[in-house]
């Protein structure tokens, strides 16, 4: 048959991939543990992070400089956080450093906020609901219409499945007006109905400047905010925090990170005090409370852990917790100098990524080199030195792929 | 003469064709009355929020259906032709072996293609009555893995049941199963896009591996 | 010559087939390939028709290497698989509009001659005929194609002795004219010797005898005698599988009473009541091949 040996390196090549993703995967899930880090808060008594480790040791709360808490100490020790129970016990403190302490306030400026770089690396259907920011009612209502802003904006009728021309128009030149340019780099908001109050979306116009749009009383309201960061802004996750000091998170192009404050009509960024990370790689959460920010950032290596002052915003204390060993890293770092995967936690994308582990699983394709020497009984020198050499490259998947594929003249041996 | 073979495809395949179209038309009008009943019970409104604050799938009866028809029609294709070896007489036709070999695979591939190509046409135009064309565009995405399955399950069932030889049958099919399963890694709508042309590379490609099946017969091995 | 086989060696793992196996079949014959079950003929065919790769040895079929048949060659084949297996979810007036369209000279009558002899309705799947009906609407197919060389695995498998009798004399008629040839293989010996020209008898490893059927029935003899002694024969070359035979000892040669006789006195034994008889094919192929 014409093209057969192309035909089989095609298999052996697609069997080879499969290899190179199905058997890791499989060592994976057998081998995979979560990395577990410790919980950490920053004490606004102590002045330094406290963390409760879950991993089931005896004495699990300590500070950053390894003194050990009883749990009573931590309780007491993290009084914004724990107010509630300390309320209700009596051990509550009238006062921090002079500051006197309104159980009303501490709610208030209680916030969590997580991001996730999936939050950015996701499809977009390039639709959203806009609600009304001053509704009679004291919740949320459904406005019947979504609309799209990338070549202009556009409001579709949910009943009709028509453009709204009327509303559509209103909208597109009060962003005209404002000086926004088309098209929209992007549009980010809280689409959901479930949230106290709605401020509309953020959008960044095609010359990079970033806009503020909601509807108020049923009409357009479009701001240019006219701030500069220090990069261009990359991502915003809006967060509705309970004393609407500000819109929610901005993280710029070089990592630097910051909330955008509400100022009078005016916005105003602030940026935090911590060091710029990856957008795209890293998770960052902050627990905020009435004093001070506790601001984790997660990559592969470790988490860098900062408090920052609350209303400044300015760095207090920083500590890094290096990554805990992960088994599944162990076993790759051995087994697949090389190996592929489809989904990466980073991403809501599916896309191949080739992931290098480490020089010495080269070991491991070094056996299976010899191995294919061996394996394949009497077959031809050219062969041998074809499966050995395809097992070098490829490792214990190219191996497999070699006993998967057998190649055709393996059953005419030539005796003579 | 081709003619001929497709005609001999068709009589073998025809019921299991006609019972896929009859699976998918049901499963699309029964999608259609399920959308139906949720903009009665919640109003459109609210199906319009819940697909873009959910994005849940439109279609879930499809997800696994192509894959089904794909390998449905690959049986009913091949199984015939190996069982006694029939093939024998198929190869032993005054055809260039590759042509005749071409022309089945073809004739298969093309009626998939088909059924997945109408099935996604009316099933996306009938979206469009209901929705944006965003949320269509979003279906488009959540379908479209599910409906290259369709081919590839097609391409290798054919390699696994032209495929003389049992061990080499069980090995295909394991490699197959790995393969297969890459178009079935639960994502959202859409983030299938980067990861599509190689997918449909790889469905390309699956087209030719069971020349590799069928020169292994012509070899004799068993 | 139609056929040309030489030095086919193979091996199945590592029991052995035949080793540097070597015949040819000339235009206008028809030759049997006869063998016991296991002794490799679907093997021969297979390897005629490209569907097999001996470990060693080349086949041409008419002069073209057997992997390598050009389609018009094959058009010139007419193949008959083991079992009469045919494309059997086609019924009878779709199987032969199917294979119409590929050969040029498709004679649609020699088809339906066969079949109108069957109580089948043109619209009968093939899966729901009878074995016997089967092998007709095979062989039907065949006579439409009208190929120059039929090639036909163990046609009489299955067949009742009216059926086989009947696929006999249709092969007579095809093969009348001098212009075809005919290969085919068989276990059942009956009704053979009025079709086949040469004989080719198989045994495990190795072509046992390759002779024209006439040959053979006129020389080949079974003689039956009685010897003084239980001791067994040494081996001979003029006699084939001498042994007792419940009361007697028969022995089969090709050669004449008197040097039968005279290879069966040479170790000095008495042989008394000996006398010779003609053979059916039938019976000089067991007394070629043995009865285990």
């Amino acid at each position: 048959m014409k093209g057969k040996q192309i035909v089989f390196v095609l298999i052996l090549i697609f069997v080879t991939v499969a290899g190179l993703w199905g058997i890791p995967e499989l060592v994976k899930t057998a081998t995979y543990t979560k990395a577990r880090y410790p919980f950490v808060y920053f004490s606004s008594i102590q002045k330094k992070f406290l963390m409760r480790e879950s991993d089931g040791r005896k004495e699990p709360y300590h500070d950053d400089e390894g003194k050990i808490y009883s749990e009573k100490e931590y309780d007491s020790s993290l009084p914004l956080l724990n107010y509630r129970q300390l309320t209700v016990n009596g051990e509550m403190p009238e006062k921090i450093d002079s500051l006197v302490l309104d159980p009303r306030e501490i709610r208030v400026k209680q916030m969590t906020f997580r991001y996730s770089p999936s939050e950015k690396n996701t499809p977009e259907t390039g639709l959203y609901i806009m609600y009304e920011s001053l509704p009679k009612k004291a919740k949320l209502e459904s406005p019947g219409d979504v609309f799209r802003l990338k070549e202009s904006i556009e409001f579709i009728d949910a009943e009709s499945n028509t453009v709204n021309a009327e509303k559509s128009e209103l909208f597109q030149s009060a962003l005209l007006k404002a000086g926004f340019v088309f098209p929209a780099q992007w549009t980010y908001g809280n689409l959901s109905i479930r949230k106290p109050y709605d401020e509309g979306y953020f959008s960044l116009d095609a010359e990079g400047k970033l806009f503020h749009v909601k509807m108020v009383n049923g009409r357009p309201y479009v701001r240019n905010t006219q701030i500069a960061l220090l990069a261009e802004p990359a991502f915003f996750s809006m967060l509705e925090v309970a004393d609407k000091r500000f819109y929610g998170f901005l993280f710029d192009k070089k990592g630097n990170s910051y909330i955008l404050e509400a100022d009078d009509g005016k916005y105003k960024p602030v940026q935090l005090d911590i060091a710029p990370f990856d957008i795209d790689r890293d998770e960052i959460m902050i627990m905020g409370n009435l004093m001070y920010w506790t601001v984790s950032v997660q990559s592969d290596s470790g988490k860098n852990i900062y408090a920052l002052e609350t209303e400044s915003l300015k760095q207090l204390r920083s500590t890094f917790l290096e990554a805990p060993a992960n088994r599944w890293h162990n076993f790759a770092s051995w087994l697949f100098p090389v190996y592929l995967d489809f989904k990466a936690t980073n991403t809501e994308y599916i896309a191949p990524n080739l992931h290098f582990t480490h020089f010495h699983a080269l070991t491991a394709n070094l056996i299976s080199a010899i191995i294919a020497i061996f394996a394949f009984g009497n077959v031809k020198m050219g062969r041998r030195i074809f499966n050995s050499i395809y097992s070098l490259v490829f490792g214990i998947a190219g191996l497999a792929s070699l006993f998967f594929v057998p190649f055709f003249e393996k059953i005419r041996i030539k005796d003579n | 003469m081709y003619q001929a073979i497709i005609y001999k495809e068709w009589i073998k395949t025809r019921k299991a064709l006609g019972l896929t179209v009859f699976v998918f038309a049901a499963a699309g009008v029964y999608s259609f009355m399920k959308i139906g009943e949720s903009v009665r019970s919640s109003g459109l409104v609210s199906m319009w929020e819940t697909a873009l604050q959910k994005d849940m799938s439109m279609f879930p009866y499809f997800e696994y259906l192509p894959l089904f028809a794909g390998i449905l029609l690959a049986i009913t294709q091949y199984a015939p032709e190996l069982q006694f070896k029939r093939l024998k007489l198929t190869l032993h036709l005054p055809l260039p072996e590759s042509k005749i070999q071409q022309t089945m695979l073809g004739y298969g591939f093309m009626a998939v293609l088909l059924l997945v190509c109408l099935a996604m046409g009316s099933l996306l135009c009938g979206l469009r009555l209901y929705f944006p064309r965003e949320i269509v565009s979003a279906s488009f995405w959540n379908l479209l893995p599910w409906f290259l399955a369709g081919l590839a399950s097609y391409a290798i069932t054919s390699w696994v049941c032209l495929e003389p030889q049992w061990k080499q049958r069980i090995l295909n099919i394991v490699a197959g199963l790995a393969l297969l399963s890459l178009f079935f890694i639960g994502a959202k709508s859409g983030a299938y896009s980067p990861i599509t042309p190689y997918l449909t590379a790889f469905v390309e490609a699956s087209f030719f591996f069971s020349i590799y099946s069928i020169t292994r017969f012509k070899e004799g091995i068993q | 010559m139609i056929i040309q086989c030489e030095n086919i060696t193979h091996y199945y793992g590592k029991r052995l087939i035949y080793r540097d196996l070597n015949f040819e079949v000339r235009k206008g014959k028809i030759l049997g390939l006869l063998g016991k079950n296991g002794t490799g003929k679907t093997t021969i065919i297979n390897i005629l028709n490209g569907y097999l790769q001996p470990q060693s040895g080349v086949c041409r079929v008419f002069g073209e290497e057997m992997d390598k048949l050009s389609p018009a060659t094959k058009g010139r084949i007419g193949l008959l698989l083991e079992g009469h297996i045919q494309h059997s979810y086609f019924n009878v007036r779709q199987i032969e509009r199917y294979y119409s369209r590929f050969f040029p000279n498709w004679k649609k009558e020699a088809y339906y001659r066969l079949i109108e002899k069957l109580r089948v309705t043109p619209t009968q799947k093939i899966s729901t005929m009878s074995c016997g009906q089967r092998s007709q609407v095979a062989l039907g197919l065949l006579f439409a194609q009208d190929p120059d060389l039929l090639i036909l695995d163990d046609f009489s498998m299955g067949l009742d002795p009216g059926y086989r009798r009947l696929f006999v004399e249709y092969l007579k008629e095809f093969a009348a004219s001098g212009e075809k040839t005919i290969f085919l293989t068989s276990h059942i010996i009956q009704d053979m010797e009025l079709l086949i020209d040469d004989c080719m008898i198989l045994d495990y490893g190795k072509i046992l005898l390759h002779e024209s059927t006439n040959y053979i029935l006129k020389n080949f003899r079974r003689f039956t005698f009685s010897t003084t002694t239980d001791k067994p024969f040494a081996e001979n070359k003029i006699l084939w599988n001498t042994g007792k035979a419940g009361m007697h000892w028969e022995t089969y040669s090709f050669a004449d009473a008197d040097k039968v006789k005279d290879a069966l006195l040479s170790d000095g034994r008495e042989i008394i009541d000996f006398w010779e008889e003609k053979l059916s094919l039938e019976d000089a192929f067991i007394g070629l091949t043995g009865k285990y």
